[in-house]
């Protein structure tokens, strides 16, 4: 192997470097030299010798050149002679290049960044050891990996047979931490853990050491963290002394006894974690629930189930193990409660898996699926273009050189070399626009990512690692491919026609480049639609009416933990907000405890489970309940249609509701002191108004009911203040004021209903930004095609336009002419656009709001606004054939 | 691209000879191309001749497959020369090609003989 690699050494040297060939003119030349000197020793004249010596030697040229043949590449050596002439070539025609590789480039940089995010959320292996021996427990149904109780695992980890081991962690939850090792409030990221998660997982704790079986003794007990890589430099810079360092949560002091190998972040795709903590901590991180019951009961689901297959096992009899496990358990249970319990009855029915976990909890997968599949759809469409518009423009070069070409093959150059030559600078420019690709898709990443995270606290590492880097030199290479068609096809036609007829100059019309044109504009039409209408989906959310002000600081108050009883809690936040009222230019202020704009919020698809006073009610309406507190209607602006608004007491049964609930539940009757219960059973409550309409989940939702209940004993809950003037330093100066009396009590960073919807409609931006950013990049590019064509062909048709000219042809009359060829691209593009627009726009349908799918005015603006840039394109050319001076051009000729 | 077509570098020599006359005229030590020439023609009583360019294509192919290996030094009378020597596969070579070629050798006369 270091002989072959010697050779190859040498090889490369031999080629790459003119050292070689000095020194075998150093070799031949002393040769030369000596053999002269030994004839002139034997008496003859120098001249005689150099002559003699010479016909001894042979021609030193042709030694060398044989001895270069020897140890070169040829290949390599060709390939290094076109890369120079590419290089010429380009710096020879400057704007071609620039063109030709920067939309090259957004093609290739669009499907780089896709297949980035692709390869991060779809088919990325979690970075551990042996990611193939992970396990997950799950069932059939459901996304991503089932929750089970801490009960059923403590069961298959005993029940293992040795065949698995099984750890467990919780979903990631976000707890505040406050005021730890002196530095400022944050939310942490914090999963709760089995002692053995790492283990099993297989992930290293590369700094302090990993949880311990004594970190989970007992309930209640293992103040101890491990942080991720990423937490420890965010928050506390990388610090060697973290291991010296606690951080808050929910009143209790955390140790940081380890820092997780960089990479690591937890089983869950898409959601970080910061810092795990021991599963034994749920009672106080997580309070209200019997979490860590381990006889089977009435236990809370809560936890993901992990596993590492032991050494030999096979995931089959791992498999078979787990639900032996899970069936011994599922019997204890029943005999407990009794077998006829419908919980027995539901954990019985659902099917269980042992599945490959090596791809991690994905639960987010199947919400970017589609996202995904669409962003695919339109980038690919996107690279075709990029891609037919480097052929149009090599078409349009091989054009420009034909005569060159045909004097080469004249003079006998190998169409294979000419060929070569053509592919090198295809795949010159192609890897530079990669280069520049490369730069684009971070970019686009970032940008993409900070509008994916105001939507949902997610987090990828995206990034241009070496599968991404190869995913882009493929497309590198297919770019390259599709520039080369256009020479080869030239320099066979040319080689033939040469043989034919001895070569004709004259060019004939490029049809295919007319025919690429239209495709290209067609999917500008395409995708300028669908960017249209998803521009008018977010004007319509944006601008609709909520049923209530947008103006309105929304401040998150809570008050938790140990030592505060919900009651005190409630009055100390009452408290706050009547002072809050008091301050001068607050209209109102008012409590509510449930979410609002928020599309995870829950709702009822239906109302079978709703009872009037007089039997069920009708319909299949969307509803939902919110928690409202004193003052809420008036701090939010919604207008109350009939009856009054909650009292102030709370009134126990009290319920206002909304239009639509009270024509779900009392049709067109009037509700005032109606009755009605949630579900079966539950306690009836009174009508006491009836509120308008109000967005109160999403800002698409027109109809969806609203049980509006008073908020009671609550420890967390949202302040909603209206202002009497919504200038921008009242708002700060109310700002400042309420944070000075809340205090504490504030748990997080003040917002606006405004903000809110923004961040409601995330999704929504998000999208359109991205459609409405690619359909301008690939109108420019078709736009550039056209403007390369339609120059092209100007240039190549002077002599016929000087001679119209001259026979008397005005300038307007020419201008004419190259507009209407322009046309005849720009018109057939649009008529058929329009069948392939309604086609595609059929499946954005279910994204629109307030639009329709076939709306006539956006395709009425983007076949105008394509008609106008893309002739646009076409006006420079045109203008220039109508200033050809024919007495210049006939000189020149 | 045409290349101009490959010229046998032996010249009248018989095809593949030059290596094993170069690789025995190592044996005896490094040298320099001049000087394995010189000996080249000595040793044959300039029987063999060839062209003494087209030793150097020959040296440079034997250096890239390793059965010779080379440095620089100076002659006798101090010039600066490129030095060849037998590596230790290039021994092993002579050896094989010499049995090779004595085997031929004995072979073609046995057939003159014959006649």
């Amino acid at each position: 192997m270091p002989r072959l690699l010697k050779r190859l050494l040498l090889r490369l040297r031999a080629t790459l470097s003119p050292q070689q060939d000095r020194e075998t003119r150093i070799e031949l030349d002393l040769h030369l030299r000596l053999l002269e000197e030994e004839f002139v020793s034997q008496g003859m004249t120098p001249d005689d010798a150099r002559r003699l010596a010479r016909r001894e030697f042979g021609n030193p040229a042709v030694f060398q050149e044989m001895s270069r043949d020897v140890v070169s590449f040829h290949w390599l050596e060709d390939l290094v002679r076109d890369l120079r002439y590419a290089g010429r070539e380009m710096r020879r025609a400057p704007g071609f290049t620039v063109i030709a590789v920067s939309s090259l480039a957004v093609g290739i940089g669009a499907a780089t960044a896709t297949f980035a995010v692709t390869e991060a959320v779809m088919l990325r292996p979690l970075p551990v050891r042996s990611p193939e021996r992970v396990i997950a427990f799950t069932t059939a149904d459901g996304n991503g990996w089932a929750t089970w109780s801490y009960a059923a695992y403590a069961r298959w980890q005993r029940g293992s047979a040795g065949l698995y081991e099984a750890a467990a962690a919780s979903d990631v939850r976000s707890l505040r931490s406050r005021r730890s090792s002196g530095l400022p409030p944050e939310d942490v990221a914090v999963s709760l853990v089995s002692g053995n998660y790492f283990e099993v997982i297989g992930a290293r704790v590369v700094f302090g050491r990993a949880l311990a079986a004594s970190d989970v003794g007992s309930p209640g007990r293992g103040a101890v963290a491990i942080v991720s890589d990423g937490f420890w430099r965010r928050r506390f810079g990388g610090a060697a002394d973290v291991l010296t360092k606690t951080i808050e949560l929910s009143g209790v002091q955390f140790t940081v006894v380890g820092v997780a190998e960089s990479g690591f972040t937890g089983h869950a795709v898409g959601y970080p974690v910061d810092v795990w903590v021991p599963l034994t901590m749920q009672p106080v991180l997580l309070p209200g629930m019997p979490g860590l019951q381990d006889s089977p009961g009435k236990e809370a689901r809560w936890l993901k189930v992990v596993g590492r297959l032991g050494a030999n096992a096979r995931i089959e009899r791992a498999d078979a193990a787990a639900r032996l496990a899970r069936q011994v358990f599922l019997t204890e249970k029943a005999v407990q409660l009794g077998a006829d319990i419908p919980e027995v009855a539901r954990d019985r029915a659902e099917s269980f898996r042992l599945v490959a976990g090596a791809s991690g909890d994905g639960a987010v997968r199947p919400q970017f699926g589609r996202p995904l599949t669409f962003l695919a759809l339109i980038t690919a469409l996107v690279l075709i273009v990029a891609c037919t518009n480097f052929t149009n423009l090599m078409f349009a070069r091989a054009e420009a050189r034909r005569r060159e070409f045909l004097i080469r093959l004249a003079l006998g150059g190998g169409q294979w070399r000419v060929i070569r030559e053509s592919a090198a600078e295809c795949l010159a420019l192609a890897a530079i626009a990669g280069v520049v690709a490369l730069a684009f898709a971070n970019w686009a990443i970032s940008i993409a990512m900070v509008l994916v995270s105001a939507l949902e606290p997610l987090d990828f590492a995206i990034g241009l690692n070496t599968r991404v880097m190869m995913f882009a030199a493929g497309c590198v290479m297919i770019a390259a491919g599709f520039g080369v068609w256009p020479s080869t096809r030239m320099v066979r036609s040319l080689a033939m026609s040469s043989m034919r007829q001895g070569g004709a100059i004259a060019g004939t019309r490029p049809v295919a480049n007319r025919i690429m044109l239209i495709g290209q504009l067609v999917v500008c039409a395409i995708l300028m639609f669908g960017a249209g209408l998803l521009l008018r989906t977010v004007i319509n959310l944006r601008t609709q009416d909520l049923g209530y002000e947008r103006n309105v600081l929304l401040i998150p108050i809570g008050v938790e933990g140990p030592g505060h009883p919900a009651e005190a809690a409630a009055a100390l936040m009452e408290q706050s907000r009547q002072r809050i009222a008091a301050i001068p230019g607050v209209l109102a202020a008012g409590v509510f405890g449930s979410p609002l704009l928020d599309n995870r919020a829950y709702w009822v698809d239906g109302s079978e489970g709703l009872r009037t006073d007089r039997g069920e009610a009708s319909g299949g309406t969307k509803w939902t309940f919110a928690f409202v507190g004193p003052g809420f209607f008036d701090a939010v602006g919604m207008q109350l249609v009939h009856g009054r608004r909650l009292s102030e007491s709370g009134q126990g049964s009290e319920v206002v509701i909304n239009e639509s609930l009270a024509r779900a539940l009392f049709g067109e009757g009037d509700a005032i002191d109606r009755h009605f219960a949630m579900n079966p059973g539950a306690p009836m409550l009174t009508v006491v108004g009836v509120m308008q309409n109000a967005r109160q989940i999403s800002p698409r939702d027109r109809d969806v009911g609203v049980a509006y209940l008073p908020i009671r004993g609550y420890g967390r809950a949202t302040l909603a203040v209206r202002l009497a003037n919504p200038s921008l330093s009242q708002a700060a100066s109310v700002r400042q004021q309420a944070q000075a009396i809340l205090g504490d009590v504030q748990s997080g960073p003040i917002t606006t209903i405004s903000q809110e919807l923004e961040r409601s409609i995330a999704a929504e931006r998000l999208t359109s930004a991205i459609a409405l950013f690619l359909s301008a990049l690939v109108v420019a590019i078709g736009c550039i095609g056209i403007y390369a064509l339609m120059t092209y062909d100007v240039t190549r048709r002077q002599r016929e336009f000087g001679v119209r000219l001259t026979l008397g042809a005005t300038a307007g009359r020419l201008l004419a002419t190259v507009l209407r060829d322009g046309a005849a691209i720009v018109v057939p593009a649009l008529a058929l656009g329009l069948p392939a627009q309604l086609a595609t726009s059929r499946l954005l349908a279910s994204q629109l709001y307030g639009v329709d799918a076939r709306d006539l005015w956006t395709l009425a603006s983007v076949a105008i606004l394509l008609l106008v840039v893309a002739m646009g394109a076409v006006f420079r050319p045109a203008w220039l054939a109508s200033r050809i001076d024919p007495t210049t051009l006939l000189r020149h000729e | 691209m045409a290349r101009p077509p490959a010229r046998p570098p032996q010249g009248e020599l018989l095809q593949g000879t030059l290596p094993l006359l170069i690789l025995r005229t190592l044996a005896t030590g490094p040298n320099h191309g001049f000087a394995i020439a010189r000996r080249i023609r000595q040793i044959s009583k300039a029987v063999l001749r060839i062209e003494q360019g087209s030793l150097y294509p020959a040296l440079h192919r034997m250096e890239l497959d390793g059965i010779i290996d080379s440095y620089w030094g100076t002659t006798e009378n101090n010039r600066k020369a490129k030095y060849y020597r037998l590596t230790r596969r290039g021994t092993r070579e002579l050896a094989s090609e010499t049995e090779r070629w004595n085997s031929i050798a004995a072979a073609v006369a046995a057939v003159l003989q014959e006649g």
